[in-house]
């Protein structure tokens, strides 16, 4: 059991230090996503912001971004636009990206899996350290930080 | 996370739950049709009743535990609740009253007052002692069930022997979690126990521990039944059912995991070749794109696992939409064995595993409470699930032996065909099922992509058994709202009297449990 509360949050040198270490690895042939995800698979996407889509009409529901880099346009699956809007990063076309993730095959298209996804000083893990979705909860563990009543009977 | 009725999906959904804010409006569309005749009344609900929700109000996944009172005759006469939401933190909020009403067919509303206001809530009962609820006041999308209390076993020493659990929701990082286990507790008096977690498709194996602790509530215990536990480390609130059955929420804001302990009954199988029969689970949770639901049935003999079909309803799920459900088997299915571990004897611990040619290796564990009952926790690879897993007796099952009258509450998230957004949705409803198949009766709802909550909308759709019935068989609702929609569902049934049942739509992941309630 992992229930020490840690700052998902992560501070801007703190998520470059994670960005760095995911730097350089070989890109590496895509898995089917029913194989999980491997740590050791991560890689570095760094590009513009094309284009974002916060219900995408492909798989996986959510919100997609399109980053354009050296190598082309991926598709990114980033959680949902709630989570992002809670967490204060909004993507927008022009922004400058860097993203940690994993990239797999689904339904015969590619996707690309953000776990963190940093934008400026701005940084967001949306998927834990194993990529299990953190926007399920909502606010929660952010709320853990930023508590404050928001009405409605409980 | 069984109940005395096995219905498993509700909490185990909390897994569901996506980040959206409170409903909004009301959704238009043709009324219900006059309810069915039937057995219930006020009086139906009559003692004290212990219940869990799990959904999302403003600030993300939340639950409740608790108990109300009911009179017999629509008024609510007291109660408390233990929460623990992203809104507020955790609180012990009292009820000061409220009121209820239930139709003959069994579907009614149940107001609760404290002192945050009035929580609206739809309910249908599925027995003269059990029944379902949804949220309905619009601050919240959330549903749950209730259970008669027994007030006169509200004491330690009735919490006692051995009890299987399962726990699910996130740990204090926002990562969704699920514990499936078992404890001893002698008089109230804690004991050890082994559980598994599977914490962010971390899968921990079995984890001995050494002590739980149980203390009831000064002030709520002897008449609701609360009090408090430390069970392997985690802090809960819990309410007791009775002897038998304790409901628990986590109280460590701001984690949080909720379910239920049931006291292992029967002779619990302690060897792989003691252990057989046919099968039916239903699970829900989480995978690496977003939510996901799985479902079917298979045989389990003599350390093989048989007769094996399956639905997995995964966010991921692409193709030309976002969500269609695969069906299992979808390639050849090799090393499908079982087994019951002999490393915990006496806890009902055992796996089931195989491996599809297209979809990869399926890993399962679970824990009996009975030699046809158990809980079951999803340890394949990138998934956080879990469930139940129950006996399915009877059977063949035919379309017309399948006539009457039923409950349902479906759990799932949806991308609104209107609107575009994406959220949780949570239904309650009710209906007539002909000898033909035709269903006829009324729901109510909360979507929270719409958002919007919708009361007593017409229902007609179709019940298909295929073949005999005892595997995937066709189910459908269409909700006569402005615009109508369509669920399309496989169900599986475990008896005569309840089906578990796994979307099978694109925009949609949802699961739910189909009760004959008269």
């Amino acid at each position: 059991m992992n229930r020490m509360h840690k700052n998902v949050i992560g501070t801007g040198w703190m998520c470059l230090l994670l960005l760095c270490a995911a730097v350089g690895r070989a890109q590496q042939p895509s898995n089917d996503l029913r194989a999980g995800y491997d740590p050791s698979r991560e890689t570095n996407l760094v590009g513009t912001v094309s284009s974002f889509t916060a219900n995408s009409e492909t798989g996986p529901l959510g919100a997609h971004v399109a980053v354009q880099t050296p190598s082309g346009i991926v598709d990114v699956h980033v959680g949902t636009a709630k989570f992002l809007e809670l967490n204060h990063l909004t993507l927008n076309a022009g922004d400058n990206v860097r993203i940690i993730g994993e990239s797999f095959t689904n339904g015969g298209n590619s996707i690309f899996l953000a776990r963190i996804i940093q934008k400026g000083t701005v940084a967001v893990a949306v998927r834990s350290p194993r990529g299990i979705p953190l926007w399920l909860g909502g606010g929660r563990a952010l709320s853990g930080q930023e508590k404050k009543s928001r009405g409605g009977a409980q | 996370m069984s109940r005395q009725v096995p219905l498993v999906s509700v909490l185990a959904l909390a897994l569901l739950c996506a980040a959206c804010g409170g409903g909004g409006g009301g959704i238009s569309g043709t009324p219900a049709p006059p309810p069915t005749t039937g057995p219930y009344s006020a009086a139906s609900l009559n003692g004290n009743y212990a219940f869990t929700m799990t959904g999302q109000d403003s600030g993300g996944f939340f639950a409740r535990v608790g108990s109300f009172s009911a009179n017999g005759a629509g008024a609510i006469m007291g109660g408390v609740e233990d929460v623990n939401s992203g809104a507020i933190g955790t609180a012990i909020l009292p009820f000061s009253g409220g009121s209820y009403s239930i139709s003959s067919n069994g579907k009614g509303t149940l107001n609760l007052t404290n002192q945050t206001g009035t929580l609206q809530f739809t309910i249908v009962m599925t027995s003269s002692t059990s029944g379902l609820l949804t949220q309905v006041d619009g601050s919240a999308s959330a549903s749950g069930n209730f259970t008669l209390q027994t007030p006169s076993s509200f004491s330690l020493p009735n919490i006692n022997g051995s009890y299987v659990f399962d726990f699910s929701g996130q740990d204090p990082n926002g990562v969704p979690e699920s514990l499936v286990g078992q404890f001893t507790a002698n008089g109230g008096v804690g004991g050890s126990g082994v559980l598994d977690d599977n914490d962010g498709a971390v899968p921990s194996g079995p984890q001995p521990f050494a002590s739980s602790s149980f203390a009831l509530d000064s002030t709520f215990g002897a008449t609701f039944g609360r009090g408090i536990a430390n069970i392997a480390g985690i802090n809960f609130a819990f309410y007791m059912v009775n002897g038998n059955k304790i409901k628990f929420m986590e109280t460590g804001f701001p984690s949080l995991v909720v379910g239920d302990a049931t006291a292992q009954t029967g002779t619990i199988p302690t060897t792989t070749a003691g252990f057989s029969g046919n099968f039916v689970t239903v699970m829900a949770g989480a995978s690496l794109s977003g939510s996901d639901v799985r479902g079917g049935r298979f045989t389990l003999t003599g350390g093989n696992v048989t007769n094996i079909q399956m639905d997995d309803d995964s966010s991921s799920n692409s193709g030309s939409g976002n969500s269609n459900a695969f069906m299992i088997p979808n390639g050849t299915i090799s090393a499908a064995t079982y087994t019951i571990d002999t490393t915990v004897p006496g806890s009902g611990r055992g796996t089931v595993q195989f491996t599809d040619s297209k979809l990869g290796t399926f890993s399962f564990i679970f824990y009996l409470i009975s030699p046809t009952q158990a809980v079951i926790q999803d340890n394949s690879a990138g998934i956080v699930s879990d469930g139940s897993m129950l006996a399915q007796t009877a059977g063949p099952f035919t379309t017309g032996g399948a006539a009457g009258n039923w409950a349902f509450s479906f759990v799932g998230q949806s991308v609104n065909s209107t609107t575009g957004g994406f959220g949780e949705e949570d239904y309650l409803g009710q209906y007539t099922q002909t000898s033909s198949g035709s269903i006829s009766g009324s729901v109510d709802f909360t979507e929270l992509s719409a958002p919007a909550v919708a009361t007593n909308l017409a229902i007609t759709g179709s019940m298909t058994v295929q073949g005999d019935g005892t595997g995937r068989n066709g189910y459908s609702v269409k909700v006569n709202s402005s615009p109508s929609a369509t669920l399309n569902f496989s169900a599986y049934f475990i008896d005569a009297n309840t089906f578990f049942v796994v979307g099978t739509d694109t925009h949609r992941t949802i699961t739910g449990t189909v009760i004959r309630n008269f």
